[in-house]
């Protein structure tokens, strides 16, 4: 072989080495550049949980993250779970966060919140897409958000930011703060416990129904096609919704999208029809206006935990030593999660409290 | 298509695998391909413009060399000749329709205004074709040196039109002679490592000084020079101190991402700046700052002027027209123009005196060989400079005058300490990264002062060092360059509870 070869053989070997030890560091500098709030979190946690160990998981917009707790869905059933939810996260970046979700963990069933089907064109900013998908790493799934999901409006160079962060995030170098340095709580499992406390209106139940966006529409039936061929039971449902025209545009969608999908054989768990049954108390168990706090998490929690086990065959894991790392995380969670309650509970108090004050000065 | 561009870190790899694995004969067909592809990416219409003024060098040449043949020696001259003006006309009026249209009719309205006679109404909305000043110039050295004599005429087509198009200098230079680049168009480049090592390095290097020190320039710049009223005399002097190192990082790393990416092809660009701010005079100066100009005006200008044999005065006057020349050649502006000129003034002004600053030196024992001395002069250089580069870079020559105005009678001692200058745009870490960048150019430009191979010694290191040095390179463009959207935390604060 002449030197000559022998020094190009030797070129593009070091070159592949380089190339690997910096694609190694680059994603470690963006990941440690990246914006950090628990919900982008929540799918970087994801990828850290042991594959093949999870047999439900969540999808959908901060609905999700504050409603179903898995952590009480453990502690309950032995049902495990994950929130794979970010806010306000579009249809489209469900569908993907999905795809992944399959990949590593092939779970038995999957449950939709149905909220983000409700949204409009561009409803959803760049840094609600970056929060929902700049934790994929730079894989296929990636690389078809990358031509798909984005706004159909955003040229490709725009798009450039979702596929190597880096391009958002650089100029952060110099404002990281102690939480860009360590990964988040893994025994939070994607839920988000909230101590808000607002006085909520029970609205009347809506029956009536309101076309949806096409595109919603379309990444919905990619969810139940995809759900289909991997074999995995898909569950759609609504966490409550309360007062504001908003909401009440939104309430008619679901309402369509209630039928769309009931039409086939989908189940489909509307929470305001049973809140009721499931005891939610419209003054106590909301954070703020849409969002479900720590007590309302337990009530849409139970119920969701009864409904999967008297509909699948969902394994209790409790005991299992497979599980032993759930047992573990299970204190760490209640240790956490009764802080976060008693403050809950004070302001609960201090609440009714005034309130009974006014009632009896009115009296 | 930009160097600092995702595009460019695409289409670059793919050129290059394709240029190194098809067959020798179609790698110049390839190349044409790519540079064409190269200039559409930016206005497709215009791809026809550079074809015009390549077909018309081209058949330019053909005829010119055509004519040895004839035997009547007046009349062949007389043909050559004709040949070339008419090939130079209409590159010119190509230039002038593109560049220098409106601001002709601008001017004509000014001059027609103090006159008090209605202005002409006939501005063309035309952009500026990217990269026509460059090209236009090169394929007329072409031209040129074949009338000229000093290069066979080429008489492929192609190969002819890959070296007015080739995709590295195509927009920004180096402008390349047909003497140097069109020869090396039939070499057999076979894959050097060495060559392509050296050549990515300095690529990575041009994207440092393009990135992270100009584009971080810039933003000072920008922000006192947009603002001109809200800031004084240190904050103008520091802004245009910086806009020194802007333009200089900007062209020159844009000339070095040209070069390198020439080098890891094969092909041996022209240097274009050197060392430009270590000049020790203003005719240094311009010996330093880009090369490829200045020689192109110095070999097809300067010197069919008469250059420096038809006596003082003609010389001086030959310097002034270059120098205006080149103004008007850097933007369709007044105030360019003015740049050119004051550059020009200085160099006569520098000769002129040039007697007396050595008697002066003698006088009083000035060892002009000692480094203080050779510092003081590179200083004035720098600082001479530097006040054209207000003219450049202002809006107008009315404009720079009041800037200059402002730098002496302005000065606000507080804003050293009271943080103004820390609030122009770069701040904390930032600042200090940027002066840290600062004195890496200095410590690169001294060491090339110096005639030192920097690249040839980073290539004699062990490889732990070289991986090292790239990483760093290569993470500070990243986290430091300028690029992308900005990061607004205002936008991510979102469910914060």
């Amino acid at each position: 072989m002449g030197e000559k070869k022998k020094l190009t053989i030797r070129f593009f070997i070091s070159l592949a080495v380089f190339a690997c030890l910096f694609g190694f560091l680059f994603q470690k500098v963006t990941y440690l550049v990246q914006y950090k709030i628990h919900v982008n979190d929540t799918v970087a946690s994801f990828y850290q949980e042991k594959k093949d160990s999870i047999d439900v998981l969540f999808f959908g917009t901060s609905h999700v993250f504050c409603s179903f707790s898995p952590m009480y869905l453990w502690e309950e059933k032995g049902i495990t779970s994950y929130d794979i939810s970010t806010g306000q996260q579009p249809i489209a970046a469900s569908y993907y966060l999905m795809k992944e979700g399959i990949k590593r963990q092939h779970p038995k069933v999957i449950v939709l919140e149905t909220y983000a089907l409700s949204y409009g064109e561009d409803y959803a900013t760049k840094a609600r897409l970056h929060e929902a998908i700049d934790n994929i790493p730079l894989n296929e799934t990636k690389w078809e958000i990358f031509w798909d999901f984005m706004p159909r409006t955003m040229g490709y160079h725009e798009r450039l930011e979702f596929l190597f962060p880096m391009i958002a995030y650089h100029t952060r170098w110099d404002k990281l703060r102690s939480n860009d340095y360590q990964r988040g709580e893994t025994w939070r499992l994607g839920y988000v416990p909230t101590k808000g406390n607002k006085v909520r209106k029970r609205v009347p139940i809506i029956t009536e129904e309101m076309e949806v966006r096409e595109e919603n529409i379309e990444y919905l039936d990619k969810i139940i096609q995809l759900c289909r061929e991997n074999q995995i039971e898909l569950v759609l449902c609504q966490t409550p919704i309360t007062k504001g025209s908003r909401f009440l545009k939104a309430n008619k969608m679901l309402n369509y999208i209630k039928r769309y999908v009931e039409e086939q054989g989908i189940p489909y768990i509307d929470y305001d029809i049973i809140r009721d049954e499931i005891g939610l108390n419209y003054e106590e168990d909301f954070s703020n206006a849409t969002h479900l706090n720590i007590l309302g998490a337990k009530k849409a929690t139970h119920y969701m935990g009864e409904y999967l086990v008297q509909n699948y065959s969902l394994e209790d894991h409790r005991g299992d030593e497979n599980y032993a790392k759930w047992e573990q995380e299970h204190e760490q969670y209640e240790e956490d999660i009764q802080k976060h309650l008693n403050k809950l509970m004070k302001k609960i108090e201090k609440r009714r409290a005034k309130k009974e004050k006014e009632e009896n000065s009115e009296g | 298509m930009l160097f600092n561009s995702f595009d460019f870190l695409v289409f670059f790899p793919v050129v290059c695998l394709g240029y190194y694995l098809i067959p020798y004969r179609f790698r110049y067909l390839f190349l044409l391909f790519a540079s064409y592809f190269f200039y559409m990416c930016w206005n497709p219409k215009y791809i026809l413009l550079l074809l015009t003024s390549t077909a018309a060098t081209f058949f330019g040449g053909l005829l010119i060399d055509r004519a040895k043949k004839m035997e009547d020696e007046k009349k062949r001259n007389q043909f050559k000749k004709r040949i070339l003006v008419g090939t130079l006309v209409l590159n010119f009026a190509i230039l002038f329709f593109f560049k220098y249209f409106n601001f002709a009719v601008d001017t004509i309205n000014h001059i027609l205004g103090i006159l008090h006679i209605q202005p002409v109404n006939a501005a063309f909305d035309v952009i500026l074709p990217v990269g026509i000043s460059f090209y236009t110039f090169q394929a007329l050295s072409y031209i040129i040196d074949v009338y000229r004599g000093d290069i066979y005429c080429e008489k492929n087509f192609f190969k002819y039109a890959l070296f007015v198009s080739f995709f590295p200098q195509l927009v920004a230079g180096p402008i390349e002679r047909s003497k140097n680049l069109l020869k090396q168009i039939n070499v057999k480049h076979d894959f050097d490592a060495k060559r392509v090592q050296s050549g990515l390095i300095l690529m990575l290097y041009g994207l440092f000084q393009k990135m992270v020190i100009s584009d971080n320039a810039a933003i000072v710049v920008d922000q006192v020079y947009n603002n001109l009223g809200e800031y004084g005399g240190i904050e103008l002097m520091l802004a245009t101190i910086l806009f020194a190192f802007q333009i200089y990082c900007d062209f020159g790393g844009y000339s070095n991402v040209a070069i390198g990416a020439a080098r890891v092809m094969g092909f041996d660009l022209m240097a274009n700046f050197d060392t430009p701010y270590l000049a020790n005079s203003v005719v240094d100066f311009w010996r330093r700052w880009h090369i490829s100009l200045t020689s192109w005006f110095r070999d097809y200008l300067y010197i069919p002027l008469g250059g420096n044999r038809k006596g003082k005065l003609r010389k001086y006057l030959n310097i002034l027209i270059v120098f205006l020349t080149s103004g008007l050649w850097h933007g369709a502006s007044w105030h360019f123009v003015a740049w050119g000129g004051l550059n020009g003034v200085y160099q006569i002004v520098g000769q002129w005196t040039m007697k007396a600053r050595e008697r002066f030196c003698k006088w009083f024992h000035i060892n002009v060989e000692s480094f203080s001395h050779q510092l003081i002069k590179v200083i004035t250089t720098f600082i001479f400079v530097d006040i054209s580069w207000i003219f450049f870079r202002a809006k107008s020559s009315r404009e720079a005058l009041s800037i200059m105005a402002k730098m002496v009678t302005q000065i606000h001692l507080q804003v050293l300490y009271d943080g103004t200058l820390q609030n122009l745009g770069l701040s904390g870490a930032m600042l200090k990264v940027f002066i840290l960048s600062l004195l890496v150019l200095l410590a690169v430009d001294l060491m090339k002062f110096k005639k030192l191979d920097l690249i040839e010694m980073l290539c004699r290191q062990g490889i732990w060092f070289r991986y090292l040095f790239y990483l760093a390179l290569i993470f500070s463009i990243l986290l430091f360059g300028v690029y992308g959207p900005g990061f607004d935390e205002s936008q991510f604060i979102y469910f914060q509870f």
